[in-house]
């Protein structure tokens, strides 16, 4: 019955690409939509991410993400180090800064100081230059993508040695590196944090972060609960932290609100069309599962005929909206918007799910009826 | 095996109504039929009459309201659905007005489907009805779509399927309504010979005049009651009733 099934599937070709096409179309779009978003979630802990060194960020208490700095004082820094089990603390600066290039453009960049004497918090992948760079005098690195930005229609290593003002402080592009693209997207420059803090406008405090690290077989999670309880800081696991980011922006911005609704639209014309084309597919050869009913055929053998037709264009269909969707990111990944924006694997699974659920609601609707059809009706005209 | 003339199919008492409360319509009234093996049998009258009715039920695609109907034996009214369904898989061959075949089969594909619901593979079972299609002269058209076949090809492929399994009991629901006069011959002519099995008798329901010279015995309805039941038994009656109508067939 499995070959009279697919056959009859694939016997009309309007019907079947139709359907194809419905469950692709609500693949392509649920699955591009669930890791745009799955992906700039990300971003919003990418820089927190980053430092691998780190196990422990420590931070103002009223801190809720990491782009949302309260600077700390300085002295914050030596009461962290005084905390049994931790191993070293650093510095880190965080902030936001306008860069002016000779040619009079201004762009506002994220900046970043790192450590002066572990360079922790520096990025590990270099295009041009090495770690050691950011000790010269004046130097700053920019992300590869950052340098592109800020010296339009030039190859990003290309900007080496080039220099630029920050609060009429002179800075000289000694590395091109690699960094996770941050959720707000400018540019990221990383200098030592002394340089930072003496560039930058004066506040009274500079420190955004304090860096720890747990002494070998010190558990991260207990040490950040004793940093706290010791400093009156808030301090967090990498983890902790990351998920922090990603929570403030699912509960305080209106992002995960469209993007639901997006997903939503997605799932709901995926119902529609995969639901209705199948549904009408099946009660369109009611009369053909009657008169397989009334040759012979029972109710089994026809829910098994329905289930693997519905189970091949859904297979088909997932297949080729997951591939469209995959191919998408493949021809985007150089787009800068889009970087380090792909298709996930939990999304893979995900769109599965739903994919075999919209399936088996549009098959068992269709078996109910087809349950229910009376094999007399082949007698009736 | 059964033997000539013994009873294939009894009904008795059939009543059947439709619809519910006010809507509610009687279109059987305590019908008694019995159909013989080796004989085609034509169970005609005008549309509304109640005859493709008590085909359903006879054949046991239909739950009559009241009565019994036994078929080679078998209680069908008293089957469980899944009992009758295996029932009609095995002893009874179904031809339609409107063929029925499934447009993405081929002709043999089509005439092989009793025996695929039956458990056998596609391919071998198709191979078999290849072999019944060219007893029907329809070799040559064995794998094409039913779209490429002329409405009596179509009906030709239908009644493969419904003789493919050897059934004990077929039934023809209007087989040549749709077909023109030399085409309608050639279906009658296969019928005849199908029924001409001494395990197997044919039912054909029917208001098509052209063919009541094919039946051993013609039953005539007319609202929703048998008004006549003519045997046929020899030549001359054959002749009398070329042109019959079923207004003037009487009660045997």
């Amino acid at each position: 019955m499995w070959a009279i099934a697919l056959k009859m599937l694939t016997g009309d070709g309007a019907k079947y690409y139709a359907l194809i096409f419905g469950i692709a179309f609500a693949t392509l779009l649920m699955g591009q939509q669930v890791s745009i978003f799955i992906s700039l979630m990300a971003r919003t802990a990418s820089q927190v991410l980053d430092v691998r060194e780190a196990d422990i960020w420590v931070m103002d208490p009223r801190v809720n993400y990491v782009d949302e700095v309260e600077a700390l004082p300085d002295e914050a820094l030596g009461r962290v180090r005084s905390v049994s089990g931790v191993e070293w603390a650093v510095p880190l600066y965080k902030g936001l800064a306008i860069l002016r290039t000779p040619d009079g453009l201004l762009n506002q960049i994220s900046l970043v100081g790192v450590d002066d004497e572990t360079l922790i918090g520096a990025p590990r992948t270099w295009y041009a230059g090495d770690v050691s760079a950011l000790r010269e005098p004046d130097a700053i690195v920019f992300d590869a993508q950052g340098a592109a930005f800020v010296w339009p229609g030039s190859e990003a290593v290309s900007n080496m040695g080039k220099e630029a003002e920050i609060n009429d402080y002179r800075v000289i592009v000694r590395g091109v590196a690699d960094a996770s693209a941050p959720f707000i997207t400018f540019p990221i420059a990383y200098m030592r944090y002394s340089l930072a803090a003496r560039i930058t406008p004066p506040t009274r405090n500079k420190m955004s972060f304090v860096l720890v690290r747990a002494e070998p077989g010190v558990d991260p999670k207990t040490l950040a609960r004793e940093i706290e309880a010791a400093t009156g800081l808030q301090s967090l696991t990498q983890i902790e932290f990351a998920w922090r980011s990603v929570r403030y922006y699912l509960t305080r911005t209106g992002i995960p609100v469209n993007f639901g609704i997006t997903i939503a639209l997605a799932v709901i014309v995926g119902v529609a069309i995969t639901a209705q084309t199948f549904f009408l597919f099946v009660i369109e050869n009611l009369k053909q599962f009657g008169a397989l009913k009334a040759i012979g055929a029972t109710n089994q053998q026809i829910a098994g005929m329905v289930l693997l037709q519905a189970a091949v264009v859904g297979a088909i269909g997932y297949g080729l909206g997951i591939g469209l969707c995959a191919a998408f990111f493949r021809l985007t990944k150089d787009v800068p918007a889009l970087e380090g924006f792909y298709l996930r694997t939990e999304v893979l699974a995900g769109v599965g799910g739903v994919v075999a659920a919209i399936i088996i609601i549009a098959s068992l609707g269709s078996l109910m009826k087809v349950f229910r059809v009376d094999p007399a009706i082949v007698f009736r005209g | 095996m059964l033997q000539p003339t013994q009873a294939a199919l009894a009904a008795r008492n059939i009543e059947m109504e439709f619809g519910t409360g006010a809507a509610r319509t009687k279109v059987l009234h305590g019908v008694d039929l019995s159909i013989e093996m080796g004989k085609l049998t034509m169970l005609i009258g005008p549309s509304g009459s109640g005859k493709t009715t008590l085909l359903s039920i006879m054949s046991g695609t239909l739950r009559p309201t009241r009565g019994d109907v036994d078929v080679m034996g078998g209680r069908i009214t008293a089957m469980r659905d899944s009992e009758k369904v295996r029932f009609r898989r095995n002893r009874i061959g179904f031809i339609f007005q409107q063929y029925n075949l499934l447009p993405a089969l081929t002709a043999a594909e089509n005439a092989a489907v009793p025996l695929v619901t039956g458990g056998m593979n596609l391919k071998d079972a198709a191979a078999r009805a290849r072999r019944v299609l060219e007893t029907l002269g329809m070799g040559p058209h064995a794998d094409k779509m039913p779209r490429q076949l002329s409405g009596g090809q179509q009906q030709r492929v239908a009644i493969a399927r419904a003789i493919i399994h050897s059934p004990a009991l077929v039934v023809c629901d209007e087989p040549t309504a749709a077909l023109d006069a030399e085409t309608g011959r050639q279906v009658m002519d296969i019928l005849k010979e199908a029924s001409a099995a001494t395990d197997r008798a044919v039912l054909v329901v029917t208001h098509d005049n052209r063919i009541f010279h094919y039946a051993d015995r013609i039953v005539a309805m007319e609202d929703g009651r048998i008004v006549s039941d003519t045997d046929i038994s020899d030549t001359a009656a054959a002749n009398t009733h070329a042109n019959a109508s079923p207004e003037n067939l009487h009660v045997n």
